[in-house]
């Protein structure tokens, strides 16, 4: 009976050592240029050297990475990833393939992501994660602009580093449909209630929200639709006036920007107007969607409380 | 001593007394092989020739003197032949509580052995054996192995009847049952089968009783010899028999309708059946507050899993998937193991096995030698070999930390022993899915084991959710008591 | 083997339905249907179907007999869904990204020999005690998760009739329920509690735990792979998607019970001697896979040829062993008819 088991452990005992902790590397930071070339630079936790690497495609460039660094690469502990490029060409296949998580934080670089990665000056995720919970700019992981191109209207909005400094950026599978302004940056900071602090300028004067209740409704009038920010905000200010003003900007830049300027909705419009039960919306198709949208009304009606 | 030797079976056959005294102690002699321990006392008593049989340091002298010399030099009647003698002597007179007549030279024999003495006489193929047993035993005291802090001191001992007024000192209703039986063809072990009337049904006591009647063994000397034999099968690695040295475990195991085995010469009881939780359940649990107790029960059951799972779950995360590990404790990792020349599956494979070999150093040692060699060995371990480089510190903190926690469930460390290495390499050849293969494998082998129709899994598998009070928690005595637990009832919940 | 123990154990009806339900959970681990809010209502609706369906059975499973070929073709249904499942198992975890699928699957299969040599019995206490683990771990899902669940992405569109009919075809234990309710004619609840408890699990379970992950989930409705691990790698208890190695337990443990109970449902009457045999191959398949393997195919096909060698003989002594017991019987048989006459 014990005999017929010694050679079960002997496999074992072969089969085992397959890898090792000693020969691996994990990129926190990894960087990605597209074009004629594929372009690839990662920082790793381990220390704190870039590696570049060329690799003939973006799909390849853990195999390029290793055969630079002469270690395996293990992109499990990936927590910002820097493209320069079209990031519809990549996303999708970096999350099937499960290279990056889907809570990985995506930053569209519009050119040179390896060369700012090398040089230290690209924002790291800490700077990013800081970004959201000062209501800069809205929580976009790598899933949610994935989801944003399966659903809604095929456009998404990621973070972006121009200029040296951090913004949104629209894009389709086809191109890239521009920056966002800042207003429309803090805009959808506050419908996305992901900050921890939110505070603006009001006329000279601080302006800190305390809390806030928005809600986006959809109705139809005639062939058009139009979507509607109400709700309440309370917040700390001397001048509730020009803060209700500044409010009501960026939440209006916020809706325009995105949705009537590049046809974006990552605000769940199309899930807002289907829960308002307005007709043809759950059944038309992407491109319908954005040309709606593209056509579409939106105002806001906020009530401040100072 | 080779083991094939002493299960061979070997039959003593049984030869009738004759008439003749001559004529049976001479068989009798020859019988014993002239052996020395054979104590022969002829004496002439009421005009018969008479003969006294004794083993040497089985009977009280005592005793001796006070109940068989005194009252049989006291009698002055004549008789017609020896029959009438010993049966008057049988009959009339009250010499010991245990006494009984004998054809048989091989009962004969039996009784001799165990401490009567055997009275023969002139005429007659009968002989009397009186029961003065009084050989030197090892007193009561407390159990080593079963260490407790409330509960009783006392803990069995090797004399199998000394065992029995242990257990019926606790239970004195009529309705607890001893079965004597003797065990070995060649030893002729005393074996008492105990259970109360009440709670356990008749086919699983026949069961027992022809399971132990019918052993193969030339001798039985601790339980580990009995145990197999009522078992299923061979390759258990969770026992579905439990061993126990304590009266009061059994008294309580008894309650619950389970029937206690006691072997002659051996403090360990075996309790038929013993689940898998019951393992992690110690007398102490029912002495202290119920929310203690279930905080100890949850630590016994983390520090189980902890033996079995931690050098699995290190070596799988490190190997398979070190991206549950956060960045700092995977640099931390990284670097301790870059100047270990071992892989970290061989690494901790070794260091348990050495760690076994360290245990195993001190245990079968003189107790002052077995403790200093603990204690070298655990120096050499933890210091020289992560100064030298041989072993990196998280394995060896791993290794500690998973053979400690397998000490709070001592029943399993035998199990832990072997499982621990199984697991390792199964995480070593596929991670954590690999882990769970292991794991399934382990819960088939728990579910599948049984014992007499009793599943040891019970009550999780079949799920007994009323009698999880005992197991997810300890629960105050006045709800324990509210509806007492039947072994009996997993056999029915699992039909039902 | 004692008297008590001779006697086949009966599936309790929990046990019954713990099992019908770790199949539906395997195939829920590894399907790859989108979360939303009308996948939720399409498993409901399915559920409920299938559960209108299983009432005329319920009525007459007193006067229910199964005629012996299709007992046999059962037990090929059985096979096939086995197959199926397996096949659906091994895509998960070659979709997680293990760095050594081959190994795994080596793994996998000697657990399967072993389980499948185990009894019935213990297949069906392991489904409870699995069930039961996998049910508390899932109480875990909405504490850890409740702060990112939205409930504007149950607005997201998606197919009601999809669901319903990937509802059948990922539940190919339904089809045995004629084979399960008749197990145990003469106790009467058996049946009904075993219904009740399925039921409770696909109506309540099973939804909820799809409308939690369509909350979280949000548009991300097309992902190769199971969205079971999407949901898990937003919840905050882990980061990354091939890390949720607590899960990884369940859906290995899952999908190797539910191939066993398929496995076992489909055995031949004569279950000993396979079982037999069964032990005796566990490791020279694991040996040849490994050496077919590391490329070094010689020596895989030489322990191959040489496993066969050995269990060739094997066989026989076991066809041996059955022809002689056959033979015993039909002699004792015509002993006890002549002693009657």
């Amino acid at each position: 009976m014990n005999q017929r088991f010694i050679p079960l452990l002997g496999c074992c005992l072969m089969l085992t050592g397959c890898t090792d902790i000693r020969s691996r590397l994990s990129p926190d930071v990894l960087a990605i240029e597209t074009g004629s070339t594929v372009r690839t630079a990662m920082h790793a936790t381990q220390d704190d050297s870039v590696l570049t690497a060329e690799a003939d495609s973006p799909m390849l460039f853990r195999e390029a990475l290793e055969r630079k660094a002469g270690a395996s690469v293990s992109a499990g502990h990936l927590s910002l990833l820097l493209i320069s490029g079209n990031p519809a060409d990549i996303l999708p296949d970096y999350l099937y393939k499960q290279f990056i998580s889907p809570t990985c934080k995506v930053l569209y670089v519009p050119e040179n992501a390896c060369g700012l990665l090398q040089s230290g000056d690209a924002p790291t995720a800490g700077q990013l994660d800081a970004a959201v919970s000062t209501g800069q700019l809205p929580a976009r992981t790598a899933d949610l602009v994935f989801g944003d191109l399966c659903g809604g209207s095929g456009v998404s909005v990621l973070p972006a580093y121009s200029g040296g400094r951090l913004t949104l950026a629209a894009f389709s599978p086809e191109e890239i449909c521009g920056f966002l302004s800042e207003s429309a940056c803090r805009g959808l900071a506050l419908l996305a209630e992901r900050y921890e602090t939110f505070a603006f300028d009001a006329e000279g004067a601080p302006c800190s929200i305390r809390s806030r209740s928005l809600h986006i409704s959809a109705e139809k009038k005639g062939e058009s639709l139009c979507f509607a920010v109400s709700g309440s905000v309370r917040a700390e200010t001397a001048h509730p006036e020009a803060a209700h003003q500044k409010l009501t900007e960026m939440l209006l830049a916020a809706l325009t920007e995105t949705a009537r300027n590049t046809g974006a909705d990552i605000l769940f419009l199309r899930e807002t107007a289907v829960r308002n039960k307005l007709a043809g919306i759950a059944g038309c198709s992407r491109e319908q969607w954005r040309s709606m949208l593209q056509t579409a009304d939106f105002c806001v009606n906020i009530q401040l409380t100072a | 001593m080779h083991l094939s030797n002493r299960f061979r079976k070997r039959r003593r056959v049984p030869v009738r007394l004759t008439d003749n005294l001559e004529e049976n102690l001479q068989m009798l002699r020859q019988a014993a092989g002239c052996s020395d321990d054979l104590i022969l006392t002829r004496v002439s008593l009421c005009g018969i020739p008479c003969a006294l049989l004794t083993c040497e340091g089985m009977v009280s002298s005592g005793l001796l003197s006070e109940l068989v010399f005194d009252p049989l030099n006291q009698m002055q009647r004549t008789f017609l032949n020896g029959a009438a003698f010993l049966r008057a002597v049988h009959e009339q007179k009250l010499l010991a509580a245990d006494s009984a007549l004998t054809e048989q030279s091989s009962q004969l024999f039996s009784m001799l052995y165990a401490g009567f003495a055997v009275l023969l006489a002139e005429g007659t193929g009968t002989a009397l054996c009186i029961g003065i047993q009084g050989y030197a035993s090892r007193s009561i005291s407390e159990p080593s192995g079963e260490l407790n802090i409330y509960g009783a001191r006392d803990g069995f001992t090797e004399p199998v009847r000394v065992n029995m007024s242990l257990i019926r000192r606790r239970m004195k209703s009529p309705e607890l049952t001893f079965f004597l039986l003797s065990a070995g063809t060649v030893s002729g072990t005393d074996l008492c089968i105990c259970w109360l009337r009440d709670r356990v049904p008749e086919d699983l006591i026949a069961d027992i009783r022809q399971k132990l009647m019918s052993l193969p063994l030339e001798t039985v000397l601790s339980s580990g010899y009995v145990r197999p034999f009522l078992e299923e099968s061979d390759m258990q690695l969770v026992h579905s028999i439990g061993t126990t040295e304590r009266p009061d475990i059994l008294c309580a195991k008894l309650l619950e309708g389970r029937v206690g085995i006691l072997i002659d010469g051996t403090p360990h009881a075996l309790v038929i059946p013993q689940l898998f939780c019951e393992t992690f359940q110690t007398m102490d649990d029912y002495n202290y507050p119920p929310a203690y107790a279930t905080l100890l029960r949850w630590m016994k059951y983390g520090a189980a899993l902890l033996a079995l799972l931690l050098p699995a779950g290190y070596l799988a995360v490190a190997l398979w998937h070190p991206e549950l590990l956060h960045e700092t404790l995977l640099a931390l990792l990284t670097d301790a193991e870059q100047s270990v020349p071992f892989s970290p599956a061989a690494e901790l494979i070794g260091i348990l096995f050495m760690f076994e070999i360290v245990r195993e150093a001190g245990l079968r040692l003189p107790k002052a030698v077995g403790g200093a060699v603990g204690m070298i060995g655990g120096l050499l371990i933890g210091d020289a070999a992560v100064k030298s480089g041989l072993i990196s510190t998280p394995v060896l903190t791993v290794a500690a930390l998973s053979a400690t926690a397998g000490f709070v469930i001592p029943e399993h460390h035998a199990a832990l022993t072997v499982l621990r290495p199984v697991f390792i390499l199964a995480a070593a050849a596929a991670g954590i899915p690999g882990i769970a293969l292991a794991g399934m494998v382990l819960l088939y082998h728990i579910c599948g084991t049984e014992v007499f129709g009793f599943p040891v899994s019970a009550p999780l598998a079949p799920l007994m959710p009323h009698r999880l009070q005992d197991i997810l928690a300890r629960v105050g005595f006045r709800r324990l008591s509210q509806g007492n637990f039947r072994i009996s009832e997993v056999r029915e919940q699992e039909e039902e | 083997m004692n008297r008590i123990s001779r006697r086949a154990p009966a599936w309790s009806a929990l046990q019954t339905a713990s099992l019908l339900l770790l199949c539906r959970l395997t195939a829920f681990f590894c399907c790859d249907a989108p979360y939303t809010a009308a996948y939720a209502q399409g498993m409901f609706a399915a559920a409920l179907t299938e559960a209108a369906l299983l009432l005329p059975l319920l009525l007459f499973r007193k006067s229910l007999r199964i005629p012996e070929p299709l007992l046999w073709g059962y037990r090929f249904f059985s096979l096939v869904s086995a197959a199926y499942l397996s096949a659906r198992g091994f895509r998960l975890f070659c979709l997680l990204h293990l760095e050594a699928p081959h190994l795994f699957a080596g793994m996998f299969f000697l657990t399967l020999l072993f389980t499948v040599s185990r009894t019935q019995a213990a297949t069906a206490r392991t489904a409870v005690l699995l069930l039961v683990t996998v049910s508390a771990a899932f109480l875990l899902l909405p504490v850890s998760g409740i702060r990112s669940a939205h409930m504007i992405s149950l607005y997201t569109s998606g197919s009601f009739s999809d669901a319903f009919f990937r509802e059948f075809r990922n539940s190919p234990e339904t089809a045995l329920f004629p084979l399960l309710i008749t197990r145990q004619k003469a106790k009467e609840q058996y049946a009904p509690h075993a219904c009740a408890v399925w039921l409770t699990g696909r109506l309540v379970i099973l939804p909820l735990l799809v409308l939690f992950g369509a909350m979280q989930n949000g548009r991300l409705t097309a992902w190769k792979g199971s969205p079971f691990f999407l949901l898990l790698a937003r919840t905050p208890l882990s980061d990354a998607i091939r890390t949720d190695g607590f899960w990884m337990l369940f859906a290995a443990g899952c999908s190797v019970l539910s191939i066993t109970f398929f496995l076992q449902q489909a055995m031949p009457p004569f279950r000993m001697p396979v079982r037999k045999l069964f032990s005796v191959m566990l490791p020279y398949p694991a040996l040849t896979l490994f050496f077919l393997r590391t490329n070094r195919h010689g020596t895989g096909i030489g322990i191959a040829a040489l496993s066969l060698g050995i269990l060739l003989p094997c066989m026989l002594l076991l066809i041996q062993r059955i022809k002689s017991r056959m033979h015993y019987r039909m002699h004792y048989n015509s002993i006890s008819e002549r002693n009657l006459s």
